[in-house]
């Protein structure tokens, strides 16, 4: 028994239908209207509809006369509607309680929500597999990029290790013909063959250079490649400052420059990897030399305690030409250096910086700078006088470098 | 939000200020690719920081964002794979608007951790539409005003929004222009 009057029972089930036994339809849902553009409503349910075929023969019939049974129904016409439902008989007249069947066709694109009962999941289930099939998109574009930079990594760890490997290959010819260079000059010299010597110096001079452009490369290989290590020492950083500043004093001299060293304390004794200290401060103060004329380096070292750690701090000061914001944020970036014109003018890689950006990383500290154009530049390394012996396992994954 | 929501955002920008604004935006602002899986919850905040982040690139204000964000969410689910739903949803403004609670609802049932809206049309008349709004969030005004824009251009209608705070949520009024002259 149905106790629903019409108006309730088009709510719940907009797609319904009341069909005679003769096969007339005496009412027609809202959707129906809606859908048909027309009431259907005295029509001959055979001339709208047409039941689907059951399975295994014979046409699905909604005259069994049980109490509900599946049913399948189709609109007639070109651009037919599918509606799936059940029959429910009362007083001899069979109501067929429908619902659209969207199926992603242009046709079932003509239901609307309201065509569906309100207890029916037929459009949950189409929505449930829109977001299923939106995440699945998400998801494949997200592992077609991880597949690709996986590639990309691996092919750049590639080239690091062969580049790294080629280290050997390429620096003992170097070393030879340097070596051989120079005794051949010190034989002519000792023979009193004095007009050739000046080629040979020309040789020498240039193969000194390649030298140092190869290992500035392959340091850098090595870098990415992940096989720069550190190996941390005794050591004494106030002897390391005087050392270098007295190895490359020369150098200082040839543009007029000063080259001035600051210590806290003669001595400064600590723990941590003497020859990368070494490198870094040979590639600062070097570069504070080749970009000042006439002017004044000053190497200054002292220690300060940050967060509970004592930090040896070096800076590196120089009058010399300075750098513009823009310059300044391209220094530390692998091969950019190398292009631009200040590279072009003064010669090497341009790798330097990065080299002693990595190296100052290892070492667990950091490398800053602030600069002026036309005024100079201060260089700031940074890194734990005492560092932990097993340090080479917690390298930080984070770029060291802190532009002031 | 859902990352459908950010994905939305992220589309508008590219469209609108290009791709390269939108690396320069989003590398400075910190968002790559995991910000934007559809069927991720982000906080709300990370939902408005890249609304702040498009208004300070395009040069607008956050509101001036967030309704050119409404307008353009009803072009983008149109165009998305919940197209089909948006045609569902009704063939008239005020039909399209009375079923969009259920719309929500039955997206609920999918995006589980969504905080959904509600949507009540209270009046519809071919002079006016009066539509009751009722979020857990504040400050989204300038965005449904944005997505009922969009909705009315959708369904080739013109007129004016207006709305006023009501005790049990914001009240939206739409006047239709010109609905006698139709
Ligand atoms: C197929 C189309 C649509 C989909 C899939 C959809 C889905 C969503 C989703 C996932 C949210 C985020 C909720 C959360 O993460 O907590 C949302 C929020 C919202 N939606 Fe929809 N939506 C659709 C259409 C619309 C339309 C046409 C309107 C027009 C008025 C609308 C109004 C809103 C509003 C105002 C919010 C903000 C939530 C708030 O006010 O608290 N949506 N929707």
């Amino acid at each position: 028994m149905l106790f629903l009057d019409d108006s309730e029972l088009d709510k719940l089930y907009p797609a319904r239908l009341v069909v005679a036994a003769s096969g007339v339809i005496e009412v027609a849902g809202p959707s129906f209207r809606r859908l048909l553009s027309r009431d259907i409503a005295g029509a001959h349910f055979d001339d709208v509809f047409r039941l689907t075929p059951r399975r295994r023969g014979g046409a699905e019939t909604f005259e069994e006369g049980a109490f509900t049974t599946p049913l399948k129904i189709v609109t007639r016409g070109a651009a037919p509607l599918h509606f799936r439902g059940a029959v429910v008989e009362t007083h001899g007249r069979r109501h067929l309680l429908l619902s659209g069947v969207p199926d992603g066709s242009a046709a079932s694109e003509r239901f609307r929500y309201g065509d569906f009962s309100p207890t029916d999941g037929a459009i949950d289930l189409l929505l449930a597999m829109q977001a299923h099939s939106a995440s699945l998109d998400d998801a494949r574009h997200l592992s077609e990029q991880l597949v690709e930079a996986r590639a990309a990594e691996a092919a750049s760890v590639a080239k690091s290790r062969f580049l790294a490997s080629m280290s050997h290959e390429l620096r003992t010819p170097l070393n030879a013909i340097i070596g051989f260079t120079e005794i051949v000059i010190d034989d002519l010299a000792e023979a009193g063959v004095e007009g050739s010597t000046e080629d040979l110096a020309r040789v020498l001079r240039a193969a000194t250079h390649l030298l140092a452009l190869v290992n500035d490369v392959l340091d850098l290989a090595k870098i990415e490649a992940g096989k720069m290590t550190v190996r941390p020492e005794a050591m004494d950083f106030a002897e390391v400052v005087s050392d270098v500043a007295g190895t490359l004093g020369p150098l200082a001299r040839r543009a007029g420059n000063r080259l001035e060293v600051e210590l806290q304390a003669p001595t400064l004794p600590g723990f941590s990897d003497e020859n990368r200290i070494r490198q870094c401060l040979i590639n600062l103060i070097g570069n504070a030399l080749k970009f000042t004329s006439d002017g004044k380096v000053t190497a200054t070292l002292a220690v300060e305690t940050v967060h509970a750690r004592e930090e040896i701090v070096i800076r590196v000061t120089d009058t010399g030409i300075g750098m513009s914001p823009e310059q300044v944020d391209r220094l530390f970036r692998p091969f950019v250096q190398a292009t631009t014109d200040i590279a072009a003018s003064f010669g090497g890689t341009g790798l330097g910086l990065v080299i002693t950006q990595e190296s100052a990383r290892l070492l667990g500290g950091s490398v800053s700078v602030e600069s002026t154009l036309g005024v100079g530049s201060t260089f700031t390394l940074r890194a734990p006088r005492w560092m932990e012996s097993n340090a080479e396992a917690e390298i930080p994954q984070d770029s060291a470098w802190v532009v002031a | 939000m859902y990352g459908m929501i950010h994905r939305a955002a992220r589309t508008m920008c590219i469209e609108v200020l290009g791709e390269a604004a939108w690396a320069e935006l989003a590398a400075s602002a910190g968002f790559n690719e995991s910000d934007f899986l559809s069927a991720q919850v982000y906080p709300d905040g990370r939902t408005m920081a890249l609304v702040t982040a498009i208004a300070a690139k395009a040069n607008l204000t956050t509101d001036q964002t967030l309704e050119a964000f409404g307008r353009f969410w009803i072009t983008f689910a149109d165009k998305s794979a919940y197209g089909p739903v948006m045609r569902m949803n009704g063939d008239t403004l005020a039909e399209f608007l009375s079923n969009l609670d259920r719309m929500h609802d039955t997206i609920q049932r999918v995006m589980t951790d969504t905080r959904m809206p509600s949507f009540h049309v209270e009046a519809a008349s071919a002079a006016h539409i009066d539509v009751l709004y009722q979020s857990e969030r504040t400050g989204l005004e300038p965005f449904v005003c944005g997505l009922l824009q969009g909705l009315m251009a959708r369904f080739g209608d013109t007129g004016e929004i207006t709305h006023a705070p009501a005790p049990d949520g914001v009240r939206f009024r739409i006047a239709m222009a010109a609905a006698q002259a139709a």
